[in-house]
């Protein structure tokens, strides 16, 4: 993708200044050996991240997010670049030694021990006075709604309350910063909602630098102040979840990260651009097409085209058509559009539809930037 | 089945093979099962009948005869000083086994589990095993030569670095001679402690290496709050079977030491031996061994319901 870094154009938070920052990663790279052969993980990954902000690293599986936390964790060391936690270069320290806090996706939590000893179990270790623990334990127990839970052990818990006593333990050091690493993904949908709506009140109320792996899309945007996106090791944008929503940095971040299918339409690519628009890639959202039979307004003619239904899927208060260039186009040339619920259009039916343009990108193919920005 | 479907063969012996087909198809698990019920009939359960039976006559002049007399042997058995001797021995002998080879054990495991290099792993946990195909009665006569007071190589290599300034008769002197049979037994059941151990080891989660390591504790405490408790299902089973193994021994200390010096390391399975096979005295010999039946039984019965319940609490 794109050598260009792009959190420094669409970061609208660049000029903050160094006091603010809790968390830096400055060049970041990580490399495994493999069998011989050299992959690189994380590539040379930059980002600020400010004092109470919470930030979620999001890609599909093997794109470095994970590693980039265990970074920050100290679980890792980078290969190359350095981490700064509130202006201290920690490189080489020990996980103990950085005041990090880590949720893990299988809760990791101690099977001998109750969820009494769980929650003081860092506090142990650092040999906080007993009285203290006593009293923390409690303040995060009922913070949590996990008091009456205190005397069970973890194998008699279900997952959500598990992952409770999970976030307990991280909460109950007071740490700088938090990690979450896909801490929700083995719960099941009604719970992840649940927890996840649980997280966002705990966020604002604990208020601390929060750094958060998952490869669902909507938990990135529900969560985060600012959403970063990552392929291939590599960080393509990082901004607030509407910025890159409406505006992605690169047809990855607009493709795949936000799950937004793409339409892609040769045809409107040549009409808007006079030049070579094979080296184009037209990009609209599902929801920026309107299927113009069923509405009285009229379209100027270079915004609209004429495709093929193949499906229509009503799901309430739209309905999802896939479309094609036309009955004879194979099957990887299909996209999705949602229109009104009013739309009439049936399989077989070839329909007009108008394009959203003040909506709509252009991405260069080979590098997938995306030149209307 | 309904007749209205089935063609009735028209000889005599298609007849009886249908006969016999439709039994097998209508009582499979007893077609299945029974040749192992009757193999177990026969190589289990009419010994144990037997040696109960056995434990219940007296013997009469060397082995030549017995009388019904249900509780003799065993009144002689609680009332026989070398009995207890031999039960204190087995006890000495067997925890003495399960110490040291759990211990180096658990070491062993230890060392394997941080080799990062899997070949060079597989490859060293093949020669630990290797001791394991070694057969009891050879590790019994290795050891005898090893420690033999003058030509064993131990006295040789003690004298040569300065530790002995002469021969000594390791075999000879009681103390000695039970803690030779004691690290004999212990050599041959290392390899078995480590395997399972080692299997403990790496079911581990790493994760929960990473949120200790995250909530500060030391390699040490790792091991402490980590490690150990997650070890304890697989120690338990392994200690268990190592234990019950080295209080039944007999291959070991009879090859080694054949009990002696005196009686000093005449376990009960030796004593056994001595008054069944060299005295004749059958009925007195199965007592004894009911005795060590029993032990067996009881400690390992129970042993099982710990090892349940820690497991269920690791995995729940």
């Amino acid at each position: 993708m794109s050598d260009t870094t792009p959190q420094t154009t669409l970061d609208e938070s660049a000029d903050v200044d160094d006091r603010d920052v809790s968390l830096r990663l400055e060049d970041v790279t990580k490399t495994f050996e493999d069998g011989g052969g050299e992959v690189v993980a994380v590539d040379s990954v930059s980002m600020d991240i400010r004092d109470g902000e919470f930030v979620v690293l999001v890609g599909p599986s093997g794109c470095g997010k994970t590693t980039t936390l265990r970074m920050i964790a100290g679980l890792e060391d980078p290969t190359e670049g350095r981490v700064v936690i509130h202006g201290e270069d920690v490189l080489g320290q020990e996980p103990r030694e950085r005041n990090v806090a880590m949720v893990f996706q299988n809760y990791a939590l101690y099977p001998h021990k109750t969820v009494r000893e769980n929650l003081a179990f860092p506090l142990a270790i650092r040999k906080y006075p007993k009285e203290e623990r006593a009293s923390r334990v409690q303040e995060v127990a009922e913070l949590l709604d996990i008091a009456e839970l205190l005397d069970r052990r973890p194998g008699d818990l279900s997952g959500g309350q598990q992952q409770r006593v999970a976030l307990g333990r991280a909460i109950i050091r007071d740490p700088e910063v938090f990690l979450f690493d896909e801490p929700l993904s083995n719960l099941d949908a009604k719970l992840r909602i649940e927890m996840r709506t649980e997280l966002n009140k705990l966020h604002a109320r604990v208020g601390k630098t929060s750094v958060y792996v998952t490869h669902d899309q909507e938990e990135a945007m529900t969560l985060s102040d600012r959403v970063a996106v990552m392929n291939d090791g590599k960080l393509q944008q990082i901004a607030p979840p509407q910025t890159v929503y409406e505006r992605p940095a690169n047809l990855f971040v607009e493709g795949e990260a936000v799950r937004a299918t793409r339409a892609v339409l040769q045809t409107l690519g040549e009409r808007l651009q006079a030049g070579d628009a094979t080296d184009l890639v037209f990009g609209v959202r599902p929801e920026d097409v309107t299927d113009t039979t069923v509405v009285d307004e009229s379209f100027p003619p270079e915004t609209t085209f004429d495709a093929y239904v193949t499906v229509v899927e009503p799901i309430g208060a739209n309905k999802d058509l896939t479309l094609a260039p036309s009955e004879s186009a194979p099957e990887d040339e299909e996209f999705t559009v949602r229109v009104d619920a009013n739309s009439t259009a049936q399989p077989g039916d070839t329909v007009t539809f108008a394009v959203d343009m003040s909506k709509a990108h252009l991405f260069d193919r080979a590098t997938g930037e995306n030149l209307t920005l | 089945m309904s007749d209205v479907y089935r063609r009735v063969p028209e000889t005599t012996f298609g007849r009886v093979k249908q006969l016999v087909s439709e039994f097998a198809n209508d009582h499979v698990r007893l077609v299945l099962l029974g040749p192992a019920l009757v193999s177990l009939l026969v190589i289990f359960i009419y010994p144990v009948a037997y040696l109960v039976w056995s434990s219940m006559q007296r013997t009469l002049a060397f082995g030549v005869g017995a009388e019904f007399a249900p509780t003799a042997n065993y009144a002689a058995m609680v009332e026989d000083p070398t009995f207890w001797s031999a039960v204190e021995k087995t006890l000495t002998y067997s925890f003495g086994s399960f110490a040291v080879s759990m211990l180096a054990g658990l070491v062993i495991a230890l060392a394997l589990n941080n080799v990062v290099r899997k070949r060079l792993r597989d490859t060293y946990t093949t020669l630990i095993l290797l001791s394991w195909a070694v057969p009891l009665s050879i590790v019994g006569v290795t050891w005898r030569w090893m420690f033999n007071g003058q030509l064993g190589v131990v006295n040789k290599i003690l004298r040569d670095v300065g530790l002995l300034s002469q021969n000594f008769s390791w075999l000879a002197n009681p103390d000695t001679a039970m803690a030779v049979v004691i690290m004999a037994d212990a050599w041959s059941r290392i390899p078995f402690a480590t395997i399972i151990i080692l299997a403990g080891l790496q079911s581990i989660p790493q994760e929960m290496y990473d949120a200790a390591r995250v909530d500060g504790a030391t390699t040490l405490q790792t091991f402490r709050h980590v490690t150990l408790p997650y070890l304890r299902p697989s120690f338990f089973v392994a200690g268990l079977i190592t234990w019950m193994f080295a209080f039944r021994a007999f291959a070991i200390p009879f090859s080694t030491t054949g009990g002696g010096p005196a009686s000093a390391t005449e376990v009960l399975a030796i004593y056994i031996h001595r008054f069944g096979i060299e005295l004749f005295d059958f009925g007195f010999a199965s007592a004894v061994s009911m005795f060590l039946v029993g032990v067996t039984l009881i400690v390992a019965g129970i042993y099982v319901n710990v090892i349940l319940e820690q497991i269920s609490e690791i995995e729940a």
